[in-house]
């Protein structure tokens, strides 16, 4: 899914980072979000929702709705939108599951 | 010409359960500032305790309104996320175990279905509590209700008895003549009446006022913090036995823990957590500082340490009419023939709602089986003391 | 820790202000939830006449890094849950920054419209896809269906197909109590003819001049074609609209309906179009739950985008000491932001004692606000004037109170 020739914005260039997705190991881009890395390699759900287990995915993108929390290293409720991923990070999709 | 037989002032749980149950005899109209249900009403949390009640009286008015819960949901038609699924009061610490005996043979004593739990009763139970709880009391009794739920559910079965509903409508002056009541001024225009109940919680004070009636509610500020959704984690609701100090200390006495604060947690229909609170004098200011957040969440994950690591979405304010012996007052005014009190519930609004608006179409109606209950909360128990 | 001004929300409002503000020797600190500063320039990605290519991303890089030059002290990935009176801004690590004056420029958020099946993972806001596209570069979906006809997800629309992604369609919203009567292709071709000196589309031209005339509008709506037109290559489909979105577990097909001239469905010409992402465009409205929790008074102004905070000319709220500047004022284009940021940041360096001649300085950063306006290439809102002269005024009204 990624946009590697662009007519304006031309070629892009950056340093790979490795993470994980429910034990997965997946090449990320330095300086991306964890939602824009996850939908390079096509992975829409990050969450289940609390009380009918439904799918969700990134909606807002800004932060604001929420819709998009995934667990970090063990920390509940990371915005996926506005995180950057780091290498070696581990990501697991949310539910309203306790930890 | 605007008219009506009565006027109560505050849409809250405790107007809204007045006009519905008035309306079986009157024509009633409903005066309310903002929104139904948006201020004390709408920032408190959700249980029904009856073991936090002092044994005698308070409890019995706890009891008989707890009673009319049982059938409420089928008599308004609607839900209200009701659920008797028990109360505990944990303690910390052995200091208190003493107290607690006492606090629940007594209550055993009134008839009410309260006993002791070990610390591994309580863990069994309560999961998430920490294994510094060395124990807790445990009433069958104790329920929850949804009080967004509860002023809506009573201002629709109001409506649909003819109650006409003024949202976004202030009360400017209560008219008198001749010491009686004769209408109430609102920014909306006038009504004509002869009877006005003063349903409105911490501006009680205010509205009597208006009609010349001295009356003393003060607005004690209470917090809670809300968090993101969780799956079931808490059975029923908890208070802390500093909450029971904090709740029965009426000042600053030597026990007082800062700000007030005392735990009251339980779990939304939705699993969002609910995490009071504290108690604090502070006028109508709303701007509770951060220290005062800050120690809400400190104290409840100490004695819930799961929730370090569950996120705090937001946190509500309310004012509780404070009347000084933790009942409130219904009755009508010495100074003013028709002008009734209805408010002073302080922390019990969501307990007491259903009972208030018996006593008061009891006190309008002048029917007997309420009087007992009507006694003990007359206005002139507090100005003689 | 202490500052002359702590801004929050680092866009182009809030930057510009931070700069404005520390050139002049202000001690500055800058919040945002976000790892980097650019707020929505980030994405931002259009042709100007005669400028060329706008790359929000580019310039966003730019006055980041004239920010940092200056000193301002950046706090990344920051959430401020409570800004406590005279004036404490509280960050969620427990941080605690004190200021006298505190801007907040946290802008806008789209609305939703919420149809059966929005929900689902693939569904996204308009906004959304255009950071995925433009800034990370990472596509939202290889056929995509954009729903709601406004400035904003026609640019979008241009910007995705320029990327590679295939544009399913341009949809009208639906007509229903989220939308109004935003969905009846009457006022859709309103919207266009605000663009009409934008699109590459004869037709629209041609409607945009027709407009000028509120019979023509009428007729406009009546003739426009049901099969839709093209704009970049784009279909756009003012008399059809989203019923549904399908899809297991995420987003795998829409179910699209053609409308009458009031944008109501005509049902049975229902129709299945493949596609693995729906992007929802409902309009911007002011973010604004932390001046509310301040404190300062609110005004409705329709013209503006909805709820905005009372703001001065010089664009002090009713709160002394909090400020705002763009979109959280009205929603208007970055380069309006910009220039209320500096008036901003003028206004808190007048008010610090580090600026001579204020007054003139005010007026001259008021007037480079209205040149701004006057000279956007994409208007957001209609009757955008008239809102914020409606602004003025209950400024006005409420000082005299």
């Amino acid at each position: 899914m990624r946009i590697n020739e662009h007519p304006i914005l031309g070629k892009q260039d950056k340093d790979a980072v490795t993470i994980t997705y429910n034990g997965l190991n997946y090449e990320a881009y330095e300086g991306e979000s964890i939602a824009a890395a996850l939908l390079a390699h096509n992975i829409r759900i990050l969450r289940y929702s609390e009380k009918c287990h439904e799918p969700r995915g990134i909606y807002c993108g800004i932060g604001h709705c929420y819709e998009c929390r995934v667990m970090v290293d063990g920390e509940r409720s990371v915005r996926a939108c506005i995180t950057n991923v780091k290498d070696g990070m581990h990501i697991r999709y949310q539910t309203g599951e306790f930890l | 010409m605007n008219t009506a037989d009565a006027v109560v002032i505050g849409g809250g749980v405790i107007g809204t359960s007045i006009a519905y149950r008035l309306a079986e005899y009157r024509k009633v109209v409903l005066i309310e500032q903002g929104e139904i249900g948006a201020q004390t009403s709408g920032s408190c949390d959700k249980a029904i305790f009856l073991q936090s009640k002092k044994p005698g009286f308070p409890i019995k008015l706890a009891k008989a309104s707890r009673e009319i819960y049982e059938n409420l949901e089928e008599e308004l038609g609607m839900s209200i996320e009701f659920k008797t699924n028990g109360g505990m009061i944990v303690m910390e610490s052995e200091a208190h175990m003493e107290a607690m005996k006492k606090f629940v043979k007594e209550r055993r004593k009134a008839g009410m279905d309260v006993r002791l739990l070990d610390r591994q009763e309580v863990h069994a139970w309560q999961p998430s509590l920490s294994s510094h709880i060395i124990g807790a009391s445990w009433c069958s009794q104790d329920a929850e209700v949804n009080p967004l739920l509860l002023s809506q559910a009573f201002a629709r079965a109001a409506k649909r008895r003819g109650v006409e509903m003024r949202t976004h409508t202030e009360v400017i002056d209560i008219l008198c003549e001749h010491q009686k009541v004769v209408g109430v001024q609102t920014s909306h225009g006038h009504i004509a009446t002869g009877t006005v109940v003063n349903a409105a919680g911490p501006f009680a004070s205010k509205i009597a006022e208006m009609a010349g009636v001295g009356l003393t509610i003060m607005p004690r500020r209470g917090a809670i913090l809300i968090t993101e959704k969780m799956n079931p984690m808490i059975h029923g609701n908890i208070l802390c036995s500093q909450y029971i100090a904090a709740k029965h200390a009426a000042s600053d006495t030597y026990d007082m823990p800062s700000y007030g604060i005392g735990l009251s947690l339980g779990q939304t229909a939705s699993g969002n957590l609910l995490i009071g609170g504290s108690r604090e004098f502070k006028g109508f200011d709303k701007s509770v500082g951060p220290e005062v957040l800050s120690a809400i969440a400190k104290h409840a994950s100490r004695i819930a340490p799961v929730l370090h690591n569950v996120k705090v979405i937001r946190s509500m304010v309310g004012f509780r009419p404070f009347t000084g012996d933790g009942l409130p007052i219904i009755d009508q005014a010495k100074e003013v023939e028709g002008f009734i009190i209805a408010a002073g519930h302080e922390g019990d609004g969501i307990a007491l709602a259903p009972i208030t608006g018996h006593l008061v179409a009891g006190l309008l109606e002048n029917q007997e089986q309420y009087q007992d209950l009507l006694k003990p909360l007359r206005l002139d128990r507090l100005q003689a003391v | 820790m202490t500052y002359d001004l702590v801004v929050i929300g680092a866009g182009p409002a809030g930057m510009s202000a931070a700069i404005k503000a520390a050139s002049y020797g202000a001690d500055v600190a800058m919040v945002d939830e976000n790892p980097v500063a650019g707020g929505k320039l980030l994405g931002q990605l259009h042709e100007e006449p005669q400028l060329g290519w706008w790359i929000g991303s580019k310039i966003a890089r730019e006055i980041a890094a004239s920010a940092q030059k200056l000193d301002i002290e950046f706090f990344p990935e920051k959430i401020v849950w409570g800004i406590f009176p005279h004036w404490k801004v509280m960050l969620h690590n427990g941080e605690e920054l004190q200021a006298d004056n505190v801007l907040i420029a946290t802008g806008a958020a789209e609305k939703a419209i919420p149809i059966p099946g929005w929900t689902k993972p693939g569904v996204m806001a308009i906004g959304a896809a255009q950071t995925l596209t433009n800034y990370y570069r990472v596509k939202p979906g290889n056929k995509v269906a954009i729903i709601g006809v406004d400035p904003l997800s026609l640019a979008v629309a241009h910007e995705l197909s320029m990327a590679g992604v295939t544009v399913a369609g341009i949809f009208a919203a639906p007509s229903n109590e989220f939308t109004s009567d935003q969905s009846a292709p009457i006022h859709v071709i309103e919207v266009l003819s605000r663009m009409s000196h934008l699109a590459p589309n004869r037709m629209l031209k041609i409607a945009g001049k027709m407009l000028k005339n509120p019979f023509m509008k009428n007729i406009a709506a009546k003739f426009y074609p049901g099969f839709g037109m093209n704009v970049w290559g784009i279909p756009l489909y003012l008399k059809k609209t989203v019923l549904t979105i399908e899809g297991v577990e995420q987003v795998e097909q829409i179910k699209t309906v053609k409308t009458d001239q009031e944008g109501q469905p005509k049902r049975e010409s229902t129709k299945t179009v493949d596609v693995d992402c729906v992007c929802i465009s409902g309009g911007l409205y002011p973010l604004s739950e932390l001046v509310a929790a301040v404190g300062c008074e609110f005004v409705c102004i329709e013209e503006l985008g909805g709820h905005i905070p009372l703001h001065s000319p010089e664009m002090e709220t009713t709160r002394d000491g909090i400020f705002v500047a763009g979109n959280i004022t009205g929603i208007e284009g970055a380069k309006v932001a910009m220039a209320q940021g500096e008036l901003a940041g003028t206004t808190i360096i007048a008010r610090l004692g580090l600026l001579e001649n204020s007054r003139e300085s005010i007026k001259i950063a008021q007037d480079k606000v209205e040149a701004a306006r006057q000279h956007a290439l994409i208007k957001f809102r209609q009757n955008i004037e008239y809102g914020r002269e409606k602004s003025a005024q209950l400024w006005y009204a409420h000082k005299n109170k």
